[in-house]
């Protein structure tokens, strides 16, 4: 009995992979993040767009369905800490018309998706497009007349401002899924990033006569904050995998690869947070530094777990699955 | 990528749920010294399918499946919780059929693939658990050269008060040569000269201590070469790595503890909601390290940093869920015999035996991480 099993990218996915590292790395992205309060880098988002980066996402455009070529891609962004509303426009590009969704594959527009109730809208004074995402799933909201600029932990400038719903947005089901995925996996690449250099700055740099690696109070946190990880970003991959397989009805195929996406997005945030903590003890005199190596990347781990989507919804899907529905 | 199983691997896990059907009350998994009699009975049952010879070559009266068979089947019985995997089909037999003499396979592993005989794994000794290299007990051939004589003393074996035969890993070199200087033994656990003495454990089992008197072990009964264990019993750990900690058990675990968070009107506490929510996700984890686990072993590829995560993960994950549900079940949780009660006593015991947490981080922090400690 041949097994199918099989946890690795195909050449394509890979070939995507090498393809925004390219990018990303010939445009020192991961320096960026250093930066705060900058204006958003529209014409890197340009670039990247045409690229390909959010094709994927594009319903009809993947035949298996692209989530793996978005867990791919966002795996890859996160390793380089790539600003901007990747996950949301992913989500956008799902639940959107085609006629509406065309200039956020381009890179033309930018969206901002915030929760239903609060007046703070991430990447809010750049973006030209407005959703809401609330328990009844995704609206359209009319573009605010005037946004004024907020300054976040995570060195981007948000907005505030009042918005309007314009109309409901049906089945938002496979965004939010793939929104998820998206997530999980740039959070957990991004925090990947983290531990490998926590990990050889432990593995160098020496204290009593000892590596601080050689110390399992150092190196046994590190080991940890890796078994997380691998779990979570192996979760992201294979709910983007089940997503693929479900096609596009709304069968329980489907449910299974929305339990997943939702499990993989809350283990990614609690293990890439973990990471993020552990990393900064581990870099200590110069894990608090601004220019230090941690600080720009636990930000960004730290504003991306709070950022829309994601929340009651993923708790109530997974209780229900064992049990203990509301 | 494709994380699912084939048709033909989901036909053969629908023929076990529907096999076990008949054991789901036999409750062996926890505290096997209980049910012996049953879990022996059970083996025999599954050696009527073949399936203690589920992976073993043809050659040998095996049915060859692949490791997903075999992961499927243990993981079933184990979500059952009608028992663990023996320890005769799957190390002893894996390694007579790669090291045994002829004289010995055919002695040994029909017997086995029958489930008439069982072993006990007697590694471990009072000064030698983690660290086994620094063993001490003695085999030594008499005088004669017929037979080697045991002596010394094993600690922590499990279910050896139940077995048939002893798997006995000794020193036959001297101490300093450390893992060069290790042979592997099959006695007779009635041999004259074997005592087993219990230990009393807090999940309500026991393990054993194994005291050796000049216990004397046929030449035939040596396994491989002498002082030529160590990567003997490595390789037979690794055959058992997508077996050993099945995520049915943790998955059954949190179904368990759901369902008895509602039967006493706390399944809507937020507070425990929030906490349920992080275990599922938990639950979620260890499932998707021991798929990676067994990916590797069906690729053929080193698996000793994936087991290492999914054996933390599985076994923190058991602890986890048995303490929430005594954090938040109120005195109810407390109550003797109780499903809550018995895994908080079993679960402690998880991150202990089969390699502690502390080995296990070692590994993932040295193998993959590149550090030491």
């Amino acid at each position: 009995m041949e097994s199918r099993l099989d946890l690795a990218y195909n050449e394509d996915q890979e070939a995507i992979r090498a393809a925004i590292s390219r990018f990303c790395t010939q445009h020192a992205v991961a320096d960026t993040a250093r930066q705060s309060g900058e204006p958003f880098p529209r014409a890197l988002w340009r670039e990247l767009a045409e690229l390909g980066a959010f094709f994927p996402a594009a319903p009809g455009h993947h035949e298996a369905g692209g989530a793996l070529e978005v867990c791919a891609i966002s795996e890859t962004l996160g390793h380089h800490v790539f600003p901007g509303p990747i996950a949301a426009t992913y989500l956008a590009i799902q639940v959107l018309d085609p006629d509406e969704s065309t200039p956020l594959l381009d890179g033309h527009s930018l969206v901002s998706l915030s929760s239903a109730g609060s007046t703070l809208l991430p990447w809010g004074t750049q973006a030209d497009l407005f959703l809401i995402v609330g328990a009844s799933g995704i609206a359209r909201a009319q573009a605010p007349n005037a946004v004024e600029p907020v300054p976040t932990l995570g060195g981007e400038t948000w907005g505030r401002a009042t918005l309007k719903i314009d109309k409901s947005l049906p089945d938002a089901r496979r965004g939010l899924i793939i929104a998820n995925i998206s997530t999980a996996a740039y959070l957990t690449s991004a925090a990947w990033r983290l531990l490998r250099e926590a990990s050889e700055h432990a593995a160098t740099r020496k204290q009593f006569g000892k590596t601080l690696g050689e110390f399992q109070g150092v190196s046994h946190p590190l080991a940890d904050c890796a078994i997380g990880l691998s779990a979570a970003q192996t979760l992201a991959q294979a709910a983007a995998c089940s997503f693929d397989g479900a096609g596009t009805s709304a069968s329980s195929a489907l449910r299974q690869a929305e339990c997943l996406a939702a499990g993989a997005l809350l283990s990614a945030q609690r293990a890439s947070l973990n990471t993020a903590y552990v990393c900064h003890q581990v870099f200590a005199g110069i894990g608090i530094t601004l220019a230090g190596p941690a600080f720009h990347i636990s930000r960004r781990i730290r504003q991306l777990v709070s950022t829309p989507p994601g929340g009651a919804r993923e708790q109530d899907l997974l209780l229900a699955a064992v049990g203990l529905g509301a | 990528m494709n994380t699912q199983f084939s048709r033909g691997e989901l036909s053969f896990q629908a023929e076990v749920r529907e096999f076990l059907q008949d054991y789901r009350d036999l409750d062996g998994f926890y505290c096997q010294g209980h049910r012996w009699p049953q879990v022996r009975a059970l083996f025999c049952a599954m050696a009527e399918k073949n399936w203690l010879a589920l992976s073993w070559p043809e050659k040998f009266g095996g049915l060859a499946k692949g490791p997903v068979c075999e992961f499927i089947l243990w993981n079933e019985v184990a979500y059952a919780r009608a028992a663990r995997n023996p320890l005769a089909s799957g190390i002893v037999a894996q390694t007579l059929i790669r090291y045994g003499t002829p004289l010995q396979q055919e002695t040994w592993l029909p017997k086995i693939r029958a489930g008439e005989m069982h072993f006990s794994l007697c590694y471990s000794e009072p000064e030698a658990g983690s660290d086994l290299a620094s063993l001490h007990l003695r085999a030594d051939k008499n005088t004669s050269g017929s037979h080697y004589l045991l002596q010394g003393q094993k600690c922590w074996q499990s279910y050896a008060q139940d077995m048939d035969y002893l798997w006995v890993l000794a020193r036959s070199g001297t101490l300093d040569s450390r893992g060069r200087g290790l042979s592997l033994f099959i006695c007779d656990k009635y041999a004259a000269g074997v005592t087993v003495s219990p230990l009393p454990t807090l999940d309500g089992d026991q393990l054993n201590e194994v005291y050796f008197d000049q216990v004397e072990v046929p030449l035939a009964q040596r396994v491989g070469a002498e002082n030529g264990a160590w990567p003997i019993i490595g390789e037979a750990l690794a055959d058992e790595r997508h077996i050993q900690f099945p995520p049915g058990r943790v998955r059954r675990d949190l179904e368990d503890m759901a369902a008895w968070l509602n039967a006493h009107a706390l399944g809507e506490d937020p507070v425990i909601r929030q906490r349920m929510t992080e275990l599922t996700v938990q639950v979620m984890e260890t499932e998707i390290l021991a798929l990676k686990v067994l990916e590797a072993m069906v690729k053929g590829r080193n698996a000793t940093v994936d087991a290492a995560m999914n054996k933390i993960m599985h076994t923190t994950t058991c602890q986890a869920i048995a303490r929430t549900v005594l954090d938040y079940g109120g005195p109810e949780a407390l109550v003797s015999g109780t499903r809550p009660e018995l895994l908080w006593r079993q679960s402690i015991t998880e991150t202990i035996g089969g390699g502690t947490s502390e080995i296990m981080r070692s590994v993932v922090s040295r193998q993959l991480l590149g550090l030491g400690g």
